[in-house]
């Protein structure tokens, strides 16, 4: 099954890489307990499943690193990129052959954001030109974390939200439809 | 780092990494050792490992060592090839298939637990045949040509004794068409190292004839390289090896028992002997003299500066050469090759130093030469040189990085190298505790070769995760799912299960319930493909209620779980299914013990209510009620903290079910699981033992043996068998996410304790479903629940069954659901005793009687409505105000004796029992009605003396005509008033018929208007429409009669209302119902005052009706409005008459007068004049009056909207004068004295009839105030010869302002008081003159 999917999933991916430079794949929170609070997947495939693994497995490596820092955002995965310079942040291969990246985020309250995205080009160039590409990629994405960040405090703010439980705002789904939009289109901070 | 040769991956390259010896036999050599089970190679086999030689070898630079660890490779010359691919492929999947089966034995145990995976995961004891099954992949990569590692490094021609011309046949073996390719091909050298051995079977004869061969291979071949092995000695073929050195060796174990039986310890020994012989004195050698000769041959070539200039400069001209990738350039006498060879003999004996410098050497060659696959090799090589020689982490990584990705980029051909080199390179960092990383290795190569071999590598990375320092569960996790999956594309189930069932432990507990379902979805499947259904269902119910999943996946789930649950073959029973979910909470058991219902709203009602209602009724029965207090003591102590039921009534128990999922589900066959006992102390001890019985014994009926519980409900179900009671069974289906309440009974029939245990339902006919009743759930329900607190909080379903008691059932005949307001209805109470006991003592108690009345059994004699309608002989219409006094208002007791009969006996057996209600809806909404029968029984058991049946009734009750009365004072006449009554159709379709208009009161008598006539011929109202009609009041009592002013008769009189021509009956309303309906509405409507002036109407109407319906009886209304007061018996009209406008100046005056004229006439119509008697009495008297009123307002501060009274007087004319103050004017005490006009002095005067008297009438003012008298009323007091004061109140329209200084010279005191009608409103008008009512009555 999961092969299967696999395989429809690498046709799948091929269309956006010549459409979309890098496309998030999926967006999810997670919370103290490593519960999953929200997750929201951006693609039409029934995928959720392997999402769900993706982010479940992108857990062991913050909670390595979250021990010890608070880090603003991190580069988790790059399958491809064994001993190169990015190799502080390299997860291992999360899922074979798909070629995702996860992203993380790390509140004081260690509520985990992840966001997982399918950004080859981008992957491709900052092997070339890391030092330059990958910070700019970074502030992008601590951007976008920041605005995710505060969409979700505005959510768990309601006072009718259970903490702990998932959140089942219809706006906060909304919202955080906005912010994925508003990163796939905007390109550069 | 401990010495890597000691490590896990040293011994598996000491092992693997050894010379090959090439082994040609005859085919009466393998016969002889077929004997034993066995072929040739793999009765050496065992002996070809030595732990314990210790063998000197000098280094190439003439540095000795030792070797204590050699091992040997004995293959024969067909084996000496790649592998063929299928087979190999055939022999892996052999390895796995056998694993699978040692290791699922525990298939149907419990999924382990992380920690005792990490225990196991650290002992190392799964990985057991990972090993093997890594060592078979190496196999598979071995023999290749582009290493010198497999290479045959000596030749063993093995020749039997019984073999004719035996020289002969080892020169025949030694036959170049036969051998390997590899030898043939020119790849490796043809001048291998031979040994000759003769195999004398000793059962074949005796030693003499091979000493004779051996001899003569001695001359032939020399006399090292010959050697004679003597085998089965052994007597007999029993020989039973306590430990057999060949089982570890042979793949299939079946035919271990038999393996060198042949053999005895001398043979062995003989065997041991040859192999160290070979190994120590020829091989070792040999291989020892071939590295210093290839060591020279490559530093004269090779080594110094000189020869590596050379090279560049030879190798870059060869760079036009054509590439082949294949090496076969390389013949075995290249420089090359024999470096290759130089580099892995030096690693076979151990001499890392040297193989790394050749190593070297030739992968700068062969990576200018472009042989991709040498090159990887070599590259391979090093990087376990490295690793040997415990050299830095870097170089390892490197070698071995530049390995695998340049096999990887060569494709198919390098496939199964890459799988050796990754293998090797885990190996490395394991042994350097680099889990994680290894198993990021083992990942990469999981992605080639087939998908078994992948489930293998993908598992072995998931132990690596969870070695890993701190343990990556959720990677491990992730990983064996991947590992179950590729598994079960291979075919292999049962690995696939144990892959998913470690993974299960990871995602247990968390909220990844779309992993988890996945899991466990999958687990559960593949259960039931290899046959296991009950631990298939069991994981199965874990997803078949999920209730986050598509409504796809849901129905997908559900259907693999029902088909499992068929394949099963029997019935599945899970205990506590969430499936429908039951909402425990939710329970109400409903049950009836004194307390009887007799409809469902009627449970609902909260006790206190009925407790309410029945207050009165049950008191009456202080005896009854002691007694049962009494008996209740008396009963066992067991049954005190139960409820009581009679046997044969039902218990029910309303539990509400949910469906979670999206799909329809269907329930059938749903029931409680009840138990029944006599004795209430052994209920439970007989269960537990059951319970315990079953455990231990026979329980193949049920699935989980361990739980107790479901056992123990089962077995409650298997009991109803017994049928001491009587259970419902519910078939019902719910939609999706529905919820439904379920509404189960039981019906006990014998005496005893009755528990309700649980519920058992059957989901879609196959899966039967329990669910006990937590009983502490139920507790803090019913704490605070709706049924009983008191007593029997402690167990709600826990009844002590009493023996059977009448029960009375009733229901209402003709009781419509909707009405409309008014509607008077003839209901049938019919009450039914289904025992054969009588019942006695019967009353009724109605919760309004307003609504509902009991009537009298003569009232069901004629139809309705015609029993309503007036007598031709009636008396005059007198009324009874308290008709309904016999029942004491609400409280009704059915009469006894009922005409002949007992109605004890009556209401016997299955007889039923009917009397008259009536019910008058008179105000509109909902109205509930509350109804609580009570009786008692004939022969009283202990238990329960009485019992009272409760019923409740809704009605919606629409408006219909909206009645308002309004009377005023006839101006003409004294005793007269005029009626007006506005009636409105506020029904949004229906239309009425107006049929009577009534009044009810002391003394009066009403009639149409112009009288004799039809006060409207307009008879219908249709919806909306309005009507007014005017009658006359009239006071019959005459004044001869006034000497009893206080009758105590009530009198209707009527007037019909329609055509004149009609000739419909009028309607009694002096009788029941109508009159206890009234007075009812009298009561409510407000307080009855016991005065002669007030009185009440009724309207009655009938239903306009369809020619459809004139079947129907017509439906009849009363709207009844009461209290009409009529205080005011005017005798004289009056009008007050002021000319002109008064301006008073209080700068002048500190008071005026004013002056105005008061026209008195008599309008009674006989000739008397009214007179007054004793006029200074009467005058002083209400002076007083008016001082105590003005003093009131001023002690209490007059509100606003009060009124003073104030009356003025001049010449000998009394006359008082209103003055109603305005708002917020008569702000202080003081102003609201200023105004007054003060009686000084008697009067007498006589009116006349029809004359008129005008008088002048004087008002003082004190003091300046702007007052308007916006509301003035005047009033007068008149006393007649009769003594009798009448106070006559005129109210004024005009806005008059007393103007005082401050306010302007514009105007005008009283100035245009106009004339003065009868006030019409003037029951309104009453309520704003309270305190005038007191001073009336008190002066009368």
């Amino acid at each position: 099954m999961l092969r299967k999917r696999r395989r429809s999933d690498q046709i799948r991916s091929l269309r956006p890489r010549s459409v979309a430079r890098k496309m998030i794949v999926c967006v999810s929170i997670v919370g103290h307990q490593n519960n999953p609070l929200f997750l929201h997947s951006f693609t039409e495939a029934d995928d959720a499943l392997k999402l769900h693994h993706v982010v479940h497995c992108s857990l062991d490596v913050i909670d390595e690193r979250g021990s010890h820092v608070v880090p603003f955002a991190y580069e988790i995965n790059n399958p491809k990129k064994t001993g190169s310079t990015l190799n502080e942040t390299f997860l291992g291969l999360l899922y074979p052959t798909e070629s995702y990246k996860v992203y993380g985020y790390l509140t004081n309250t260690k509520v985990k954001f992840i966001l997982v995205t399918t950004d080859v080009d981008v992957r491709d160039a900052d092997v070339r030109n890391v030092s330059a590409l990958s910070l700019r990629l970074l502030l992008q994405y601590a951007f976008f974390f920041r605005r995710f960040h505060s969409a979700y405090v505005d959510a768990v703010s309601n006072p009718f939200h259970v903490p702990g439980k998932k959140i089942n705002s219809r706006s906060f789904a909304e919202r955080v439809s906005t912010i994925v939009k508003s990163f796939g289109l905007g390109g550069a901070v | 780092m401990a010495d890597p040769s000691a490590s896990y991956l040293g011994n598996t390259l000491i092992e693997e990494i050894s010379p090959v010896v090439m082994v040609l036999r005859t085919p009466l050599v393998e016969d002889s050792c077929r004997k034993n089970g066995l072929s040739f190679v793999d009765a050496l086999r065992p002996f070809s490992l030595f732990n314990d030689i210790d063998v000197p070898v000098r280094t190439a630079s003439d540095q000795p060592y030792r070797l204590h660890k050699f091992k040997l490779r004995l293959h024969y010359a067909s084996e000496i090839r790649q592998p063929d691919l299928e087979v190999s492929k055939e022999h892996l999947k052999k390895v796995v298939t056998q694993a699978s089966d040692v290791d699922t034995s525990d298939l149907r145990s419990d999924p382990p637990q992380i920690d005792s995976l990490l225990k196991a995961a650290e002992s190392e004891s799964l990985s057991s045949w990972f090993q093997i099954f890594n060592k078979e992949l190496i196999h598979i990569a071995s023999f290749s040509e582009h290493e010198a590692l497999d290479h045959p490094v000596a030749c063993l021609l093995v020749v039997s004794s019984k073999d004719e011309k035996p020289i002969n046949k080892f020169v025949e073996l030694f036959d170049t068409n036969q051998l390997p390719s590899l030898l043939n091909d020119s790849v490796m050298d043809p001048k291998i190292l031979k040994h000759y051995l003769l195999l004398h079977d000793n059962q074949d004869g005796t030693l003499e004839k091979a000493s004779n061969i051996l001899a003569e291979m001695r001359s032939t071949f020399g006399s090292n390289e010959c050697r004679l092995l003597t085998i089965n000695s052994a007597e007999d073929g029993s020989t039973d090896w306590q430990d057999n050195p060949w089982i570890p060796h042979k793949i299939d174990a079946s035919i271990s028992q038999h393996l060198g039986c042949l053999l005895n310890m001398d043979d062995i020994n003989e065997m041991k002997n040859f192999m160290q012989d070979l190994a120590s004195k020829q091989i070792i050698p040999h291989m020892e003299q071939k590295i210093r000769v290839l060591n020279q041959q490559v530093s004269a070539t090779r080594k110094g500066f000189r020869n590596q200039i050379k090279n560049l400069w030879w190798r870059k001209g060869k760079d036009d050469a054509p590439e082949t990738s294949s090496g076969q350039m390389y013949a075995f006498n290249s420089i090359e090759s024999q470096m290759r060879v130089l580099g892995d003999y030096a690693f076979m004996l151990r001499d890392y130093e040297l193989a790394l410098s050749n190593y070297r050497l030739l992968s700068t060659d062969y990576k200018l030469d472009k042989a991709w696959k040498r090159y990887a090799g070599v590259q391979e090589m090093m990087g376990l040189a490295f690793f040997m020689l415990d050299q830095s982490k870097k170089d390892v990584e490197y070698c071995m990085e530049n390995a695998l990705s340049t096999y990887l980029k060569l494709g198919s051909s390098g496939q199964q190298n890459v799988t050796r080199c990754g293998l090797w390179w885990t190996e490395i960092l394991k042994a350097r505790d680099q889990y994680k990383e290894a198993a990021g290795v083992y990942f990469r190569i999981s992605n080639e070769g087939p998908s078994l071999q992948a489930a293998v590598m993908l598992e072995q990375a998931s132990y690596c995760y969870l070695l890993s320092n701190p343990p990556m569960l959720r990677k491990y996790g992730f990983h064996l799912v991947l590992a179950g999956n590729r598994y079960y594309i291979s075919e292999q189930r049962k690995h696939a299960i144990r892959a998913y069932r470690s993974a299960i432990s990871v995602y247990k507990g968390n909220a990844w319930s779309f992993i988890n379902d996945h899991v466990h979805y999958h687990i559960g499947k593949w259960y039931s493909f290899i046959e296991i259904f009950d631990v298939a269902l069991q994981h199965l119910l874990e997803v078949v209620a999920c209730t986050h999943q598509s409504v796809a996946t849901q129905e997908l789930f559900l259907r693999d779980f029902l088909q499992t649950v068929q394949k099963l073959g029997k019935a599945f029973e899970v205990f506590r299914m969430q499936l429908p979910v039951i909402n425990i909470p939710s329970l109400k058991v409903l049950f009836e013990d004194q307390r009887t219902y007799g409809s469902v709203g009627a449970v609902n009602i909260k006790e206190s209510l009925w407790k309410c209602l029945e207050e009165d009724m049950i008191p009456l029965l202080p005896a009854a009620r002691t007694n049962w207090l009494e008996s209740q003591s008396k009963l066992p102590k067991k049954s005190k903290d139960s409820n009581i039921c009679v046997a044969g009534e039902q218990i029910r128990v309303e539990i509400e079910f949910r469906n979670p999922l999206k799909i329809p589900i269907s329930v059938s066959g749903a029931s409680l699981i009840c138990q029944l006992s006599a004795e209430p102390e052994s209920v439970e001890s007989e269960v537990v033992n059951q319970a315990d019985n079953n455990v231990d014994g026979n329980s193949s009926a049920t699935v989980f043996q361990n739980d107790s519980e479901l056992i123990k409900l089962k077995r409650n179900w298997e009991q109803n068998a017994g049928s001491s009671f009587v259970l419902s069974e519910v078939d019902f289906s719910l939609g999706g996410s529905e919820t439904t309440v379920i509404q189960f009974a039981v019906t006990p029939k014998v005496e005893g304790i009755l528990n309700i245990v649980g519920v058992r339902w059957k989901l879609s006919d196959s899966v039967i479903g329990y669910h006990s009743f937590d009983s502490t759930l139920l507790k803090k329900k019913t704490v605070k629940g709706r049924r009983r607190g008191g007593q029997n909080a402690q167990s709600p379903l826990k009844f002590t069954v009493i023996k059977s008691l009448p029960k009375l059932e009733c229901c209402i005949h003709h009781l419509p659901s909707k009405a409309y307001a008014g509607e008077l209805h003839r209901l049938v109470l019919e009450l039914k005793n289904r025992s054969k006991f009588p019942v006695k003592n019967m009353r009724m108690k109605i919760s309004d009687p307003r609504f509902l009345n009991a009537g009298s059994l003569d009232d069901m004699k004629i139809e309705f409505p015609i029993c309503l309608e007036k007598q031709i002989n009636s008396q005059d219409s007198i009324m009874q105000p308290n008709v309904v006094q016999g029942s004491n208002g609400l409280l009704f007791s059915f009469p006894e004796i009922l005409g002949d009969q007992l109605l004890g006996d009556c209401v016997i057996g299955e007889t039923t029992f009917t009397w008259p209600l009536w019910l008058h809806t008179s105000t509109t909404g909902r109205i509930s009605l509350y109804m609580s029968i009570y009786y008692e029984m004939e022969n009283s058991s202990n238990d329960i003396r009485y019992r009272t049946l409760r019923t409740q009734y809704d009605l919606e009750v629409l408006p219909s005509l909206d009645m308002s009365v309004q009377v005023a004072p006839c101006p003409s006449r004294l005793q007269e008033f005029l009626v007006r009554m506005d009636v409105t159709n506020r029904s949004s379709s229906e239309s009425f018929l107006l049929h009577q208009f009534s009044s009810v009161g002391y003394d009066w008598e009403i009639s149409s208007l112009p009288p004799d006539g039809t006060t409207h011929p307009f008879q219908m109202l249709t919806a909306g429409q309005a009507l007014s009609c005017f009658f006359k009041l009239k006071k019959c009592n005459n004044l001869e009669t006034e000497g009893m002013p206080s009758s105590t008769t009530l009198r209707g009189s009527d007037v019909r209302l329609g055509p004149r021509d009609s000739d419909k009956a009028l309607f009694d309303i002096s009788r029941a119902p109508l009159a206890n309906f009234h007075s009812y509405e009298r009561l409510d409507q407000g307080k009855s005052i016991q005065g002669s002036s007030s009185v009440d109407f009724i309207l009655i109407s009938q239903q306009k009706q369809n020619a459809s319906a004139a079947s129907d009886p017509p439906r009849l209304f009363s709207h009844h409005s009461c209290h009409h007061r009529q205080e005011s018996e005017a005798t004289i009209c009056k009008i007050v008459r002021r000319d002109r406008a008064v301006v008073i100046d209080f700068v002048d005056v500190s008071y005026d007068l004013i002056v105005m004229k008061f026209v008195s006439c008599n309008i009674i119509n006989h000739n008397k004049s009214i007179r007054t008697t004793e006029p200074a009495s009467i005058l002083d008297n209400l002076t007083k009056k008016v001082k105590q009123i003005i003093e009131k307002g001023v002690h209490h501060g007059v509100a606003p909207g009060d009124l003073i009274v104030i009356h003025g007087i001049e010449s000998g004319v009394f006359v008082g004068v209103e003055i109603c103050f305005p708002l917020g004017v008569a702000s202080s005490p003081r102003s609201s004295l200023s105004g007054i006009a003060e009686a000084s002095t008697n009067i007498h005067i006589s009116i006349y009839s029809k004359s008129s008297n005008p008088q002048p009438l004087q008002l003082h003012v004190y003091s300046p105030t702007t007052t308007y008298f916006s509301n003035l009323s005047n009033s007068y007091k008149m006393a007649l010869a009769e003594q009798r004061v009448l106070l006559a109140r005129e109210q004024t329209d005009g806005k008059g302002g007393c103007s005082g200084l401050d306010t302007s010279k514009d105007t005008n005191c009283l100035n245009n008081l106009r004339k003065q009608t009868w006030n019409p409103h003037i029951t309104s008008s009453r309520s704003n003159f309270p305190r005038i009512h007191k001073q009336e009555n008190s002066t009368t």
